[in-house]
């Protein structure tokens, strides 16, 4: 739930309990400030009866006001009581309203009396109502004004913490850019800026320091190989060798060749696992497949190898370089690997690519063929790491790989 | 032809002076950017070898002066780096060509060659090797007028070896140079043997097949009978 929604529930609910119970009060209060102001009148009205019998030694005609009654019931016994009590009356109108009475005893010329006095509390009643219907509205406006000032000012408070949360969501790690974060005087803000953007620098310095350290074995590495390289192809200029100086140094050309590739393909998988191939865009499978069949057609064409290719329309969503690397592994694999008069089939849909080629070999195992050195046996000088490449760029791009053999053909099937 | 080679590693760049020499080209090296500044500003050279990885950065500097002084040298680049978005940078700075460390000296050769022949601006199309003529812009060849029937590969390798005459030519730098990296595995040597063989086959009817020789277990060797 928003934070807006679970402030204002609090709010709210608080709110309407406080005033809930403020209105109650408000109610009974008044309502008790109205009998003791009409009982303190009612005592005054008893007072003077009273004083009027004295002075008078009769009962006091009594001019009947509209809110107030003055009636003397004679009794048998002297009223010893004198109480309070709010009850319906009808007035002078003939209609039934509340009034509040005093009742009381007294004596004239030897018999007792029992002396009712009544006030009405209609207009009182009426200035509650009003009093109260007042206090409800403005209850109300506050309510509301605070639910749209909160809406205002909170939706107003929280953008920047809004506009961080974009800045933050485009971050990569290995673009030049940097994050500019919103001002705003607002400390707790001003202080998640910070210690993102710290954060942000940190992991950007990280990053570029992994990059470069690959980066540098990469030139490190690369440097005494090619020197070497370029010493044995210096070497095999020499028209003086002997038969067994030739041999030899084709063996060291071959070994050094080896090294070489598997350098390269250890760099690569360095290099994607430190995520320097982050950037990725809407490739059509299609295209790129066509175009690698009419690069490997010569081949194909030298060792009679046959291709049976389906292609449909495919659109995935990964790194071009390494869409490129994939295919070509994929299709070296499915040519080398392959036998004389051989064929490959190649099937894509829009979910999937499956490439099979018939081989001499025996099955592979599915379990570890991914693992990086596997060779099922000395399968001539290949570095093992082909296919732990192509399962590298499969779990980068977030495609899933697996391999089936039947019947003598190799089959791999990515999905995604 | 004169020839700039700018590699920090001596080694290296002794190597390559040595081999192009035997291709006739006359090299001169150095080994940093202060040194290759002055050269440049001396001389002029059909073709620059240029470590884009020297330190400092002053490789892809050097590129930049080239091309704001509009320095009309080929300019090839050799560098460690492999990846697309470094070729992609070269070739945009401006260079003509981008090598990635380690190469065989003889793919080296015939990229210098290939960038000399496209900046030469004295409309040399056909190179000749004997009797041998190679069309440079119909990419064909032809003995004594008539027409060779090669395939694109063959064509590839009979020019390869041209620009290698008298070199031995590993059949690892021949496989890298036909197939680059649709080229897995190394002992695929029977394909470059059965492209040799075929050569051959199409240089023999002109007699011209004893231009490519074997070279035991290394390689092979295109060079003019005695």
């Amino acid at each position: 739930m928003k934070l807006f929604a679970k402030y204002n529930r609090t709010l709210i609910s608080v709110t309407l309990l406080i005033f809930l119970v403020a209105g109650i009060g408000i109610y009974y209060t008044l309502k008790y400030a109205q009998i003791r102001q009409v009982d303190s009148d009612l005592e005054i009205e008893e007072q003077e009866i009273k004083l009027d019998i004295e002075k008078y030694h009769e009962l006091p005609t009594t001019l009947s006001v509209d809110d107030q009654l003055i009636q003397f019931t004679p009794v048998s016994k002297p009223y010893a009581q004198r109480h309070f009590l709010t009850t319906y009356l009808k007035d002078h109108g003939g209609e039934m309203e509340d009034y509040r009475q005093l009742i009381f005893g007294t004596v004239l010329h030897g018999k007792p009396y029992r002396v009712t006095v009544s006030k009405s509390l209609e207009e009182t009643d009426d200035l509650i109502q009003a009093a109260f219907a007042i206090t409800g509205i403005t209850i109300m406006l506050i309510l509301i004004s605070l639910l749209i000032i909160n809406r205002i000012v909170l939706k107003n408070l929280w953008r920047p913490f809004y506009q961080t949360l974009d800045a933050v969501k485009g971050f990569k790690v290995d673009s030049e850019k940097s994050i500019q974060f919103p001002q705003t005087n607002t400390e707790e803000f001003d202080a998640m800026a910070k210690t993102l953007d710290r954060s942000i620098h940190q992991a950007k310095t990280d990053y570029l320091a992994l990059k470069t350290f690959s980066e540098n074995a990469s030139h490190e590495i690369q440097t005494p190989i090619a020197i070497i390289r370029s010493k044995i192809d210096m070497l095999m200029q020499d028209a003086m060798l002997t038969e067994e100086q030739s041999r030899n140094l084709v063996i060291v050309s071959s070994s050094l060749d080896q090294l070489s590739r598997l350098n390269n393909s250890l760099l690569l998988m360095a290099k994607i696992e430190n995520r320097q191939f982050s950037s990725t865009q809407e490739i059509w499978l299609n295209e790129k497949i066509k175009l690698k069949m009419i690069d490997f057609e010569e081949l194909w064409h030298m060792e009679g190898i046959t291709i049976d290719a389906n292609i449909n329309p495919a659109r995935v969503n990964m790194n071009n370089e390494l869409a490129d690397i994939l295919l070509n592994n994929l299709f070296s694999n499915a040519t080398w690997h392959n036998r004389t008069n051989g064929k490959i089939t190649i099937l894509l849909n829009p979910n999937s690519l499956k490439i099979s080629n018939t081989s001499d070999k025996q099955a592979l195992d599915p379990t570890s063929i991914f693992e990086r050195f596997y060779k099922s046996s000395q399968v001539g000088q290949s570095n093992g790491l082909g296919l732990s490449i192509i399962k590298q760029i499969c779990e980068t791009a977030q495609m899933h790989i697996d391999y089936s053999y039947n019947k003598e053909v190799h089959t791999f099937r990515i999905s995604w | 032809m004169n020839v700039l080679i700018v590699e920090d590693a001596q080694e290296l760049s002794q190597s390559i002076a040595e081999y192009l020499a035997g291709q006739s080209f006359i090299c001169e090296q150095v080994h940093n950017y202060q040194e290759a500044r002055k050269k440049i500003e001396l001389y002029d050279y059909a073709c620059i070898i240029l470590d884009i990885g020297l330190p400092d950065g002053s490789g892809l500097h050097l590129l930049n002066d080239l091309k704001s002084d509009k320095k009309l040298e080929g300019i090839l680049i050799i560098s460690a780096k492999n990846s697309l978005d470094d070729k992609v940078k070269g070739l945009k700075a401006g260079a003509d060509d981008y090598l990635t460390k380690p190469f065989h000296l003889s793919e080296l050769a015939a990229r210098v060659a290939a960038i000399i022949r496209r900046k030469s601006f004295q409309g040399n199309n056909i190179i000749h090797f004997g009797v041998i003529e190679l069309d440079i812009i119909s990419k064909t060849a032809r003995i004594e007028g008539k027409l060779l029937d090669l395939t694109k590969k063959e064509y590839q390798l009979l020019l390869y070896f041209i620009s290698n005459k008298n070199k031995v030519i590993s059949r690892n730098a021949i496989a890298i140079h036909l197939w680059g990296d649709k080229m897995d595995m190394a002992n695929n040597y029977d394909f470059v043997y059965t492209h040799i063989k075929n050569l051959r086959k199409k240089l023999a009817l002109f007699h011209a097949d004893d231009y490519l020789q074997s070279i035991y277990g290394m390689g092979y060797k295109m060079m003019l009978p005695k």
